[in-house]
């Protein structure tokens, strides 16, 4: 009975991404200037290195730029969940008069949302990028299985981050500070704006131990085949139970501590 | 639901209170916390079957109330019980029995068709499929939703989008209803449908409604029983026509006399107007009946046409609100 209920939340939640036609061209238009800015530093900068860093030749890079450029949207790297608003709005308390927890209701109307992001936005932004650059596509249907779990072990792992970056709001009355914050590190340190293999190898190897890899570098380096895929997924399906149950206990304690703003 | 002596009270609060911490500048970097009490126990039962109006001014506490009642906040202190649950701790089991409608908040998928957001209802609510069809065309026929069912819910109007929400909250047939402010912003018309559509559901399903308002018109309509809260604190719990004897005893007879003539001199009324052949006679309805009244007058003078007037319940309210508890 639970399951139907997810399902159609999911349901929902794609059916609402798909509304947003223009905005999905617009992003894809952004990211792909995006790309083609990022592609020619990081490859001028692979070049001054001598053609390799960190397991990365041109192609990798190349792909690495697109790869994470598309995932942007299945992944919502910028936006967060709206929860944050609903407190400051007093909507959330509509959120709690329903017979699902907080984050049942949140989690499974983004699974909708991502699913629909990657097939509408991430897809086609991917092969703007392969039209333009020979990029490195896997041939193993091994490897493109793996990369789909992945990706979605990394939307468990974003909507989580997002999702208690969203309730701290429970306890700060402005949400700012955190969700910025959590933008902030989310870029630096997830392989977004560059691929965790480019940093001196010790530094390389705590950032890939922390949850935000888990959201980006993750997927990234099962799709190009770095590292072990197993190790790697395994690394994310950790992170993606961990967070999840600590939104889970934070959702709980801010139903505690619930002050509606505005009456 | 045996042996205890609220028996059929749905809905119960027992010395209710909440409190909340407020942060207040106290100097350049120095804040006190300063506690605002929000609800300052408030005691009721509403049985099983009543509507019943909850008013008081803004900031009374009327809100903060129903978000006890539906388990979204947390009691400071004191007792609730609604269909016989705690409703903070068993919120979800809760949430399944009652309806809730924020007037101000909406249940419904903003970017979806309103039709998406109750399909969504049947699941959420685990309604069977059969039962939630009929539900939905219930609904759909007394509110007369047909016409924009599949237009998202961003394009309605203020009025189709408020029926939508009742709709909502009531697809699970819920035991009890609560409604904060449901005619908030409608026009005479969409007022007047929700109002009806409400008494129906009442009548026919035995829903208990709870609703706060400032209309004091969804109270004429609906209500007959009425709870007034200020201050945190519950002023006045009883029928609307007890509110009137209590608060304003004094009634108004209206004569219209065959010709005009003088202010007449009545025992037991006083005339306060003379328009032409019009009077306006007001008597304290605890010493005089309008009946002897009427009967006083025709010997005084020759009468033609009369109506009583019942004060208005807006000003006795305005009353109570401005005098608050002193009123008693």
């Amino acid at each position: 009975m639970r399951g139907r209920l997810y399902w159609q939340l999911a349901k929902c939640g794609w059916r609402r991404q798909t509304t947003y036609r223009a905005a999905t061209i617009a992003g894809m238009f952004t990211n792909s200037v995006f790309a083609l800015v990022q592609g020619a530093v990081l490859v001028a900068t692979l070049h001054a290195a001598g053609r390799r860093i960190g397991g990365y030749d041109t192609r990798d890079t190349l792909t690495y730029v697109w790869l994470a450029q598309a995932l942007i949207g299945p992944l919502a790297i910028f936006g967060g969940t709206e929860i944050a608003e609903r407190v400051q709005t007093g909507d959330i308390a509509t959120d709690f008069s329903r017979p699902i927890t907080l984050q049942g209701w949140w989690l499974s109307s983004d699974v909708g949302r991502a699913a629909s992001a990657f097939v509408f936005r991430a897809t086609p932004q991917f092969v703007i990028g392969a039209v333009i650059f020979t990029l490195a596509i896997p041939t193993s249907p091994v490897r493109w299985f793996a990369f789909a779990l992945s990706v979605w072990l990394a939307v468990a792992v974003c909507f989580s981050l997002h999702f208690i970056a969203d309730l701290a709001v429970f306890w700060t009355i402005s949400p700012r500070g955190a969700i910025s914050s959590q933008v902030l590190l989310m870029l630096a340190l997830s392989g977004m704006l560059l691929p965790l293999g480019f940093f001196p190898t010790p530094v390389a190897h705590v950032l890939r131990a922390l949850p935000w890899a888990a959201a980006v570098q993750g997927p990234i380096d099962v799709f190009l085949g770095h590292g072990n895929a197993g190790f790697s997924l395994l690394r994310q399906a950790l992170w993606a139970v961990a967070l999840l149950s600590a939104a889970r206990a934070m959702a709980a304690a801010a139903h505690r501590k619930l002050v509606v703003q505005g009456g | 639901m045996s042996g205890s002596d609220d028996d059929t009270a749905v809905v119960m609060a027992r010395d209710l209170t909440k409190h909340f911490t407020v942060r207040r500048r106290a100097g350049r970097v120095r804040r006190d916390r300063v506690t605002v009490e929000a609800v300052a126990g408030v005691t009721f039962a509403v049985p099983r079957g009543t509507i019943v109006g909850y008013v008081g001014p803004n900031g009374a506490g009327k809100s903060t109330t129903v978000k006890m009642l539906t388990g979204i906040l947390v009691p400071s202190g004191g007792e609730v019980r609604v269909a016989g649950l705690e409703p903070s701790r068993r919120r979800i089991e809760l949430a399944r029995r009652i309806g809730v409608v924020f007037g101000q908040r909406s249940q419904l998928w903003w970017d979806l068709p309103l039709a998406d957001s109750f399909e969504l209802a049947r699941h959420l609510y685990a309604v069977p499929r059969s039962r939630h069809a009929a539900r939905l065309t219930e609904c759909v026929d007394l509110l007369e939703m047909a016409p924009f069912l599949q237009t998202p819910v961003r394009q309605l109007s203020l009025g189709q989008r408020m029926r939508g929400e009742i709709a909502i909250a009531l697809l699970h047939d819920p035991e009890v209803l609560f409604l904060d402010e449901p005619t908030i912003g409608l026009d005479v018309v969409s007022k007047a449908k929700v109002r009806a559509f409400l008494a129906d559901l009442n009548a026919l399903h035995g829903t208990t409604i709870v609703l706060t308002t400032h209309d004091l018109g969804d109270i004429e309509r609906l209500c007959s029983r009425l709870l007034i809260i200020d201050h945190g604190r519950t002023i006045f719990d009883g029928a609307l026509n007890d509110l009137r004897d209590r608060f304003e005893p004094n009634r108004t007879l209206v004569v219209d006399l065959a010709a005009p003539q003088p202010a007449l001199r009545i025992e037991g009324a006083q005339v306060v107007r003379v328009d032409g052949a019009r009077q306006w006679l007001r008597f304290d309805r605890r010493t005089t009946t309008a009946a002897d009244l009427v009967a006083r007058v025709a010997v005084a003078a020759d009468l033609v046409d009369l109506t009583v007037e019942e004060p208005d319940i807006e000003d006795v309210v305005a009353r109570i609100y401005r005098d608050g508890s002193a009123a008693f």
